[in-house]
């Protein structure tokens, strides 16, 4: 069969999937949290340029593109957060993160 | 017939000098206050007794001019004969509801207007000895004033809402006169239970008025009793069907109730409070804590007499609701004799009279209740002078005996008092309705034989209860004979008693009273208090014998002139003088009895009515104790009804609070502590909390949007 | 030929997501992570859009990534042993996943109609490229213009968060030393022979 739309909706979703599961499944550092986090991001980005190839429009493109401006933002200051937080905190355990218990 | 304007003045002046006196007392003084309230007063009083004598002359007594000057000054197009309106603003005018402001000018109400000024002011002049030593002397003149005004108010009002509103007013400067030295527990107390046994007594009076309004459809009395008296068509605007008013059926539950009779009973129970007739008669004896002029006035000739009052002035009503007036003549009836047999057993001076002035009460109801409403207005006339004569008297004994108010702590004072001792003897005189039949007596023979008289003859006719009102009638006259008497001896006769006891149990109006008096012997009264006794002396012997003709004689149709209106069938009046020749000896024979009686125990031999007293049978207990009744009450209504205050306040706490503000703030508590464990802080909770409503609301959309395809 | 490109690199993007997420090692997750941004630049390779592929390389892998290791090493994150506990929350998570995917699945494929086996990825223009130069400088320069603006904030943020005064380091103020003035820097002293100041 030939290529169609369909296979590349199929690896966006489980592409998100992962990144879904990873996010909740992990418990070693938080830093994988974030590295999911850009997982669902690129597999948004799959989708959307699949959609604007196959109906021959670029506005999916171009909004990839931003998602990508976006997401480079978003892990830049995430990780500055983080770099922050280890200062205080002295590790990154996601378990140890439960200042706001109660 | 005087002018509009002097007849407003002696309405309205009195409220004015009773706001001047009380507002402005720190710019004119006590004196000031009193002089204006006194003379406002005074001159209304003069001015109303001339009105009266003037009317009463046109009319009848000493001449029988047929009175026109009333009736031409009507107009109003078919008002009824001899009533006069003076407008003064409009109240309340709500659709049907109409109220005016307004003085009515009508034999009733000139009679009122007279007693009650011309008492009032003999009260306020009395004052100004009696309380002499009081600080508060502004404010009791003030009060004085008050009442005066509201009960003018209340008997010249030309309809429903401005009686109520009198009638309220009343209520409340006998609230503040009796508790006026309030600084004491017993006048607060006795206060308060006058005015509480009054509103359920004004509780009856409000639904009649109600009903009077549903059935006829106006609240004023011309056109309420004129429908009453043509038996006109009326369409009720609730309660019952149209019909004839006297056939109006009101049903009610499983009953059916004659609508007369409904307004009837209602407006009973609203005098039955007012005049302490029995079963709300606790209050009259209480009220005794407050200032002697206060008893003298208030609960002795006005405002205790506005039940009888309105009786008289719906009269119409009464006619045609014989169920209503029988109830009345049994009331009033048993009342009388009720009320003299616990005077004979009391000590304290001032209690006797008011159980005397409750049995008076008694006999101008039971009148009234038997069809003479002329009879009752005429010893309502009479009885105000001698009553108030004799609580005069007694507070110038009480004021003599440096407020010494025990019978047993007196005796003999009438070498100290004789102007006031000649006083009491006129007043009693006249009370026990000394006279010689036929021929002539004091004022209280009139009325009180009138009224004795007219019972046989309603008797004999048969009219329900007047038989066994003319026997209570008959007994409580002698017991009238003997415990006045009583109280004569006790106090001006024999020896003087040991003054051992000088904190008795009852308070003693001692307010404002220096210890400058507390021993000594006993002194006469200075001369303001002697000129009212003076002057209510001269009405106490001559007022029967002058207006006797124009109330209940010959000439009491001219006299009233439609003010009291009685039916074709009712002739009591006039069959009183055919009843057999031992009626109208007995009242006679009885008070002899009584007489002697009350001489053998007190004149000559003195201890034997201590010893009886003393001896405590059970006779005696029950009239001391006044047959129980504030022990009886006490248990059943006064503790009845904490009982149920208090049940309602626990359940409004348990229930009402439970379910509603505390029920839901221990709910919100008892849920935030659970839900509190959901904030577990843990990221990954957090995360998973959020991916799954993610996905919920995914769900959501897809099923909102119509599922696959 | 193009199908099975495109199966190859499905298999290796699932797997090396799979890997970033279960790796132990964190550096190990991040170099995961670059083998899963290249394979979908692949992808994107696969059906035309080569620019947005670029991109991809350049800025996810040639920034983002290159980021993400810096701060792993930074941090000086311990191994974490795969801790015994852990392993009970994989049936949830994968009851979570195949609910996820059920979703999906449901919305994408419920519209009807055959699929679409052309693409195109520069429509009105030669290439791509072009295709994406002739919007966005355009109909989309404010989209753009904003995006270099996250851009700018984010920069602002990352540094405000992260930076930090020393105490005691000696640093030049050009402000203070551009406006110096001869009163404040040089004073004249008569000495006296032999004193000193």
């Amino acid at each position: 069969m030939d290529l169609t739309i369909n296979h590349f909706l199929t690896i966006s979703a489980i592409l998100f999937t992962i990144g879904v599961v990873g996010i909740f499944v992990n418990r070693k550092n938080i830093i994988v949290i974030l590295m999911a986090i850009e997982l669902i991001l690129l597999s948004v980005n799959i989708n959307l340029v699949a959609f604007s190839v196959f109906s021959g429009t670029i506005e999916g493109q171009i909004f990839a593109m931003l998602v990508l401006t976006v997401a480079a933002a978003e892990a830049a200051v995430g990780l500055a957060i983080l770099v922050v937080y280890f200062r205080n905190r002295g590790d990154i355990a996601v378990e140890s993160v439960d200042l706001m218990k109660g | 017939m005087l002018s509009d304007q002097f007849i407003q003045f002696i309405v309205l002046g009195p409220g004015l000098a009773a706001l001047v006196a009380g507002l402005f007392q720190r710019f004119i003084g006590d004196r000031g206050a009193m002089v204006v309230t006194t003379g406002t007063v005074g001159l209304a009083g003069i001015m109303a007794l001339y009105q009266l004598f003037i009317y009463a002359s046109g009319s009848g007594g000493a001449g029988h001019v047929e009175h026109a000057s009333l009736a031409a000054d009507t107009g109003h197009a078919g008002s009824y004969v001899g009533q006069h309106i003076i407008k003064l603003m409009t109240w309340m005018e709500v659709g049907q509801f109409k109220a005016d402001w307004a003085i009515r000018v009508d034999a009733m109400s000139i009679v009122m207007m007279a007693v009650i000024t011309s008492v009032s002011g003999l009260v306020h002049l009395y004052s100004w000895g009696y309380m002499e030593e009081d600080p508060h002397k502004a404010r009791f003149f003030s009060y004085l004033s008050l009442f005066t005004f509201t009960m003018l108010m209340l008997v010249t009002a030309d309809n429903f809402i401005q009686l109520f509103f009198g009638w309220e007013g009343v209520g409340l400067a006998s609230y503040l006169l009796i508790g006026f030295w309030y600084q004491n527990k017993a006048p607060n107390d006795a206060a308060i239970k006058a005015f509480v046994t009054n509103r359920v007594g004004d509780f009856g009076l409000a639904l009649g008025i109600m009903a009077v309004f549903l059935v006829f459809g106006s609240v004023e009395f011309k056109p309420v009793l004129t429908a009453i008296k043509e038996n006109a068509e009326v369409v009720p605007l609730a309660l019952a069907e149209a019909g004839n008013v006297r056939d109006i059926i009101v049903p009610f539950l499983s009953w059916n109730i004659p609508a007369l009779e409904l307004i009837g009973v209602l407006l009973f129970i609203g005098a039955m409070g007012k005049s302490a007739q029995f079963f709300l008669h606790v209050w009259l004896p209480d009220a005794m804590e407050g200032p002697t002029p206060v008893s003298a006035l208030i609960h002795a000739a006005t405002m205790v007499t506005a039940g009888v009052y309105l009786v008289c002035l719906v009269s119409p009503i009464y006619e045609y609701a014989p169920f209503a007036a029988s109830m009345i003549a049994l009331i009033g009836a048993v009342t009388a004799l009720y009320a003299a047999t616990v005077g004979l057993a009391q000590n304290d001076i001032k209690r006797v009279i008011a159980y005397s002035t409750c049995s008076q009460l008694g006999y101008m109801f039971f009148a009234a209740g038997i069809g003479a409403y002329e009879a009752a207005m005429f010893h309502l006339f009479t009885h105000a002078f001698f009553k108030a004569l004799l609580f005069l008297g007694a507070g110038s004994v009480i004021h003599g005996a440096h407020h010494e108010q025990d019978m047993r702590n007196m005796g003999g004072f009438a070498k100290y008092m004789p102007l006031t001792y000649g006083a009491m003897m006129i007043g009693t005189i006249a009370i026990i309705g000394l006279g010689m039949p036929h021929v002539w007596g004091f004022s209280g023979f009139f009325s009180k034989d009138a009224i004795i008289e007219t019972a046989f003859a309603a008797g004999m006719k048969g009219v329900p209860f007047a038989q066994l009102a003319f026997w209570f009638g008959i007994a409580a006259a002698l017991l009238t004979s003997f415990y006045s008497w009583r109280l004569v001896y006790m106090t001006f006769h024999g020896p003087r008693a040991e003054v051992d006891h000088h904190d008795d149990a009852h308070a003693h109006d001692d307010q404002g009273h220096d210890d400058h008096h507390h021993h000594g012997d006993p002194h006469e009264s200075p001369i303001v208090m002697l000129i009212p006794l003076a002057i209510l002396s001269v009405g106490a012997i001559f007022a029967g014998w002058y207006f006797y003709d124009a109330f209940v004689g010959h000439d009491y149709k001219a006299f009233w002139d439609g003010a009291i209106y009685t039916a074709k069938e009712n002739t009591v009046l006039k069959d009183k003088y055919n009843v057999p020749e031992w009626v109208f000896w007995a009242p006679l024979a009885v008070t002899v009895t009584g007489f002697v009686l009350a001489t053998f125990t007190y004149l000559f031999n003195r201890g034997v009515g201590k010893r009886i007293a003393e001896g405590g049978g059970p006779l005696h207990g029950l009239f001391y104790n006044k047959w129980y009744f504030d022990e009886l009450y006490n248990v059943t209504l006064i503790k009845g009804s904490a009982w149920l205050g208090d049940t309602f306040w626990k359940g409004d706490k348990k229930v009402v609070d439970g379910l509603g503000p505390d029920g839901v703030s221990a709910l919100v508590r008892w849920s935030a502590r659970r839900l509190s464990a959901m904030h577990t802080g843990y990221l990954y909770h957090y995360a998973f909390v959020i991916i799954g409503a993610a996905l919920v609301f995914g769900a959501i959309l897809f099923w909102r949007s119509g599922g696959a395809g | 030929m193009e199908l099975i490109a495109f199966y190859i690199f499905a298999a290796i993007v699932t797997v090396s997501a799979l890997a970033v997420i279960m790796a132990k090692n964190p550096v190990h997750s991040v170099l995961w992570l670059i083998l899963t941004f290249f394979t979908s630049a692949g992808l994107f390779v696969l059906i035309g859009a080569e620019f947005l592929a670029m991109l991809l390389v350049v800025v996810y892998v040639g920034a983002v990534a290159v980021l993400f290791l810096f701060v792993v090493m930074m941090l000086d994150v311990d191994f974490v042993e795969l801790k015994q506990g852990t392993l009970r929350y994989w049936p949830f998570a994968g009851l979570i996943g195949l609910a996820f995917i059920a979703e999906i699945a449901l919305a994408s494929f419920a519209r009807g109609g055959a699929p679409n086996t052309t693409f195109d990825a520069a429509p009105g223009a030669d290439t791509n490229t072009e295709a994406i130069g002739q919007v966005m400088y355009t109909d989309y320069f404010l989209l753009f213009q904003m995006a270099g603006l996250i851009l700018l904030v984010a920069m602002i943020g990352a540094i405000v968060l992260t930076l930090r005064e020393r105490p005691g380091v000696k640093r030049q103020n050009i402000a203070k030393q551009t406006s110096r003035r001869r009163e404040d820097a040089i004073e004249k002293v008569s000495v006296e022979p032999g004193k000193g100041i």
